[in-house]
């Protein structure tokens, strides 16, 4: 009986994955090289740690085939979930999954959700901070803060793509500091980058690992951040939202996997172990984590998915206090 | 048939038109998901006008021929068999179909050719770079 | 001064026998992958970098730079050879490059390719060695309106690239900016036009585009001109042969200069990349050029004009890359990805930090070059067997080419569903004598322009003012205006011209 159940579910998969491989009774790996989606253009926070992850699997053979890392930006994140989409069912397509793009899907109604994907795991927690030119006109979060009480409008925030956390953490700035800033956005926190420098936008929102190269040069100053509590390294001097006197703006991004639609469980499984190994390695911690100051933090597949669904319904409700939302 | 161009551009473009309005051609102080597709969609209509006006008088018989769809007829033949024995084993038997029958070569240098294409692709794509070519139902090469 | 001797400190480093090696290498497997239609250098090094974590970070790189040039001189052969150019930047080395090859000059346009981009890349490797930093500044002062602008003067000045009839390029022009405004738009999430298929969300791709309306619109033509075509077949080729005249290579020199900086330039820029800097070189020379008339016709000025530019370019985006950590394409954001990783910090530091790292590369980048120039005419005999294809031969194989190419870039059967359909689009509009170029121009940039023009209008709450905010929006802006007026000026003087000629006639 056990070995007709077995057959039946080898039966079942070899058709869910329309004929194309067999499946052994062993743990399931991949058969060949994983196309590893990043959603936005290289040079961002995502683009790194998917190349992270993608180096570290294959250097500790991990995986037996490599990850190739394939940029699909676009509509703030949608373009990559929709091709997420055409993959339904395949074991050899992942992606990175920034908390932003996850509650984008449904802040601005793309017709692919984040539910509608497989969670695979979190690999790490990130801070968000505001950074300013260090020749530009304000050098503090107070004076920002004063300039543009006095001529609003006048002050513009660059920040990448729409309707995520750079976007969500703009909106907590207008609405609890009573001022109003204008959000400029870019595809990438590279354009964001350039664009503070060149001197066409006055304040940029960055991941630290964004900025650390400018922060460490002198060039840009972070002048708060969006952490619970303060930040070490180059950003100790940044203080949080909390210390000047709002407690409501706090933002903590995460840094997740997933799959398309209705990935076979087996694969999760093995793409969940590999993450879970990747993240203990010493060099994910020291020349990832501490490196870019995030925070290391794995949770596996149900973890993910309850973290993820109790975060998007915290930012929806946020989303529709300050009017973007209806 | 040398009509055919313009009047797709015009009918393109009245598309993109419509829709474009819906997509709002200014939003929130700048250009919407409309702006361009309005614009370029009146562009295709103007001047494909304008072309079609130009040519009205023109007599001369268009150069045109309908062996130019044989090789794309003879693509999506071999597209659609490398869903069933895969792209690599497709592409030979087009290569050599097309020299056998299309262009009358011997079946000897036939089969070379088809082979030797083949191999070459198959050395670069699959064995150097490592490109997954889709395998077709059969899961043959 | 200072910069010679560290520079000068650098080529020791370059010099190095692994250094050597891994550029050679570089520069062979960026030949290989250029020449292959649909892998382009960023797959090229993408597939590359793993191996090369283990090495020291300066042989890495110098192996990698090596690569990402090298592509450039590679991409150039397969426009040549087969009307497929094997990368976005080597498009317009397509439009003169092929009827070359066609008229049986295929040494020559080869020959004149690999000079223009050894001279193009020179010229940027010059100008990043000496004012590396600086022009990463300068590059800043682009900023959304700026860079809108840009885009704007490129897209106006398609106008010089439609030929006889300006209407039939406008209509080209405007399918071209339909087909790219296909799928979700970058600036406001909303999906468009994607007809409920999923392969339509993210767009439509752009190899399949070009390899469709290039390699396999000709295809179509060698089946349809069967006669026309054999005729060519019988030509014997030399290395010898293909080395340019004396003569030529002083009607491509000032070329291959004055687009080797202005590749350089739109290298520099945040975004451009090398395909931008050659459309945008192009269409200059198309002007500007004493031989402009044969321009887009076969003439090798066209090929110079491409080739310079896009190896400038590539030489053009280190400088950002190196002096300020962003990078400025697809690829040099591999390589970005690859300094992290061997343990550099990109940003502002790196000169100060690595100079053996920065000034090795950049000496390298010379040598590079050099190898590049030597190992492309060494090719050149093996090339020439291409063309000695009889094209009955050549139909089906490039056929299986444009498939396999079209295919690789996103792994999907519909890019080669599109591939097809835009080979017989190809084919009715070259009936209707509609010019392919313009199409595939307003493709590339219109994306570009999207983004830019929404970002300006975000910074500026809705005022026209910004796009004459600065200087340089003011040049651009006037350089526009001047450049689309003209077309309309000189055309009409033409005609009043040839009406009076005719006129004359009758009389």
């Amino acid at each position: 009986m056990k070995r007709f159940l077995g057959f039946l579910l080898v039966g079942i998969m070899t058709v869910s994955l329309f004929g194309g491989y067999v499946q052994s009774a062993s743990k399931w790996a991949p058969e060949r090289e994983i196309e590893f989606v990043v959603p936005s253009s290289p040079g961002g926070g995502s683009d790194l740690n998917a190349r992270t992850i993608a180096d570290l699997a294959q250097k500790n053979k991990f995986s037996p085939y490599a990850l190739m890392v394939v940029n699909k930006p676009g509509g703030s994140g949608a373009v990559s979930f929709a091709y997420m989409n055409t993959k339904k069912g395949d074991s050899h397509t992942l992606m990175v999954l920034h908390s932003g793009q996850a509650i984008g899907s449904y802040v601005n109604n793309w017709n692919v959700k984040v539910s509608d994907l497989t969670y695979i795991g979190t690999v790490a927690f990130d801070e968000l901070t505001l950074g300013v030119k260090k020749d530009g006109k304000y050098k503090d979060i107070k004076s920002l803060l004063a300039a543009v009480k006095r001529q609003p409008r006048s002050i513009k925030i660059g920040g990448s793509q729409r309707g995520n956390s750079d976007h969500l953490s703009f909106e907590l700035i207008n609405k609890y500091t009573g001022s109003e800033f204008t959000y400029v956005m870019f595809n990438s926190s590279g354009e964001v980058m350039s664009a503070l420098l060149g001197g066409h936008v006055d304040v940029g929102i960055f991941n630290p690992m964004e900025c650390i190269g400018q922060v460490a040069a002198g060039e840009v100053i972070p002048i708060v951040t969006f952490a619970k509590n303060r930040l070490t390294g180059l950003f100790k001097d940044a203080p949080t939202f909390a210390e000047i006197g709002y407690e409501e703006i706090q933002v903590t991004e995460v840094r997740a996997i997933a799959g398309p639609p209705n990935m076979p469980a087996a694969a999760v499984e093995f793409y969940e172990d590999m993450l879970r190994k990747i993240t203990e390695t010493d060099e994910w911690k020291q020349n990832y984590i501490e490196k870019n100051l995030l925070v290391n933090n794995y949770l596996n597949a149900a973890d993910t998915k309850e973290y993820h669904e109790k975060m998007i319904d915290v930012n929806i409700k946020t989303f529709k206090e300050v009017g973007y939302l209806k | 048939m040398k009509k055919v161009v313009p009047i797709l551009a015009i009918m393109t473009g009245l598309y993109w038109v419509i829709k474009g309005y819906a997509y709002g051609f200014w939003v929130r102080n700048g250009p919407g998901g409309g702006f361009l597709p309005i614009v370029a969609g009146l562009m295709a209509i103007v001047f494909s006008l304008a072309v079609l006006w130009k040519d009205r008088k023109e007599k001369t018989p268009s150069d045109f021929s309908w062996l130019a769809f044989l090789p794309a007829a003879a693509l999506l033949g071999m597209v659609f068999f490398s869903y069933l024995v895969g792209i690599l084993i497709s592409m030979a038997v087009y290569i050599f179909l097309w020299l056998k029958l299309i262009e009358k070569r011997k079946l000897s240098s036939s089969l070379a050719i088809s082979f030797g294409t083949v191999g070459v692709i198959y050395g670069l794509f699959v064995v150097w770079l490592k490109v997954p070519l889709p395998k077709g139902l059969l899961g043959l090469l | 001064m200072e910069n010679l001797q560290l520079l000068w400190m650098g080529l020791e480093t370059a010099c190095s026998l692994p250094n050597l090696i891994s550029a050679i290498f570089g520069a062979i497997i960026g030949l290989v992958v250029g020449a292959m239609p649909g892998i382009g250098s960023l797959s090229g090094v993408a597939l590359l970098l793993p191996l090369t974590f283990k090495m020291n970070p300066t042989t890495a790189i110098i192996g990698l730079a090596a690569l990402y040039y090298s592509n450039m001189y590679g991409g150039s052969f397969s426009a040549i050879l087969l009307n497929i150019p094997g990368d976005s930047p080597a498009v317009m080395t397509a439009l003169d490059g092929y009827p070359l090859a066609r008229s049986g000059r295929a040494g020559a346009a080869l020959s004149t390719a690999i000079c223009s981009s050894f001279i193009g890349g020179t010229i940027g490797i010059i100008i990043l060695t000496i004012s590396g930093p600086i022009l990463a500044k300068w590059g800043l002062a682009f900023g959304p309106a700026e860079l809108t602008l840009l885009i704007l003067f490129a897209m106006t000045s398609i106008g010089w690239l439609l030929g006889e009839n300006p209407s039939a390029g406008l209509v080209a022009t405007a399918i071209g900016v339909m087909l790219a405004t296909i799928g979700v738009d970058r600036c406001l999430g909303q999906e468009r036009f994607s007809f409920g298929s999923v392969n339509l969300f993210s767009g439509v791709s752009f190899i399949p585009l070009v390899i469709g309306m290039f390699g396999f619109s000709q295809v179509i033509d060698m089946v349809v001109n069967r006669i026309t075509y054999s005729n060519t077949e019988i030509q014997k080729v030399t290395l010898k042969q293909s080395m340019l005249k004396g003569k030529e290579l002083k009607g491509i020199t000032p070329t291959a200069i004055r687009t080797g900086l202005i590749g350089t330039i739109v290298g520099v820029m945040p975004g451009a990349g090398a395909t931008a800097a050659s459309f945008i070189s192009y269409i200059m020379e198309k002007r500007i050029n004493k031989n402009r008339e044969q321009i887009g016709k076969g003439a090798l000025e066209g090929v110079a004009a491409a080739e310079a530019a896009n190896n400038a370019a590539a030489a053009g985006a280190f400088a950002p890359l190196l002096t300020l950590g962003i990078p400025g394409g697809g690829t040099t954001a591999v390589l970005l990805g690859g300094l992290m990783m061997w343990g550099l910090r990109p940003g502002p530091l790196l000169f100060k930090e690595n100079p053996d790292f920065v000034w090795g590369l950049i000496s390298s980048m010379y040598i590079g070059n050099i190898i590049c120039l030597l190992i492309s005419f060494a090719c050149i005999p093996l090339m020439m067997k291409v063309v000695k294809v009889p094209s009955a031969v050549m139909v089906p194989v490039i056929s299986v080419v444009c498939v396999i190419g079209t295919y690789t870039v996103n792994n999907n059967m519909f890019d080669v569903y599109l591939m097809i359909v835009m080979g017989i689009l190809a084919y009715f509009m070259k009936i209707a004598k509609i010019p392919a170029a313009p199409l595939l121009l307003a493709f590339v940039l219109t994306p570009m322009f999207e983004s830019y023009v929404r970002q300006a209008f975000d910074i500026s709450d809705g005022s026209f003012g910004i796009f004459v905010g600065s200087n340089i929006s003011k040049t651009l802006l006037a350089l526009t205006v001047l450049f689309c007026l003209a077309p309309v000026v000189m055309g009409f003087i033409k005609k009043e011209k040839t009406s009076v000629d005719s006129a004359a006639i009758e009389n």
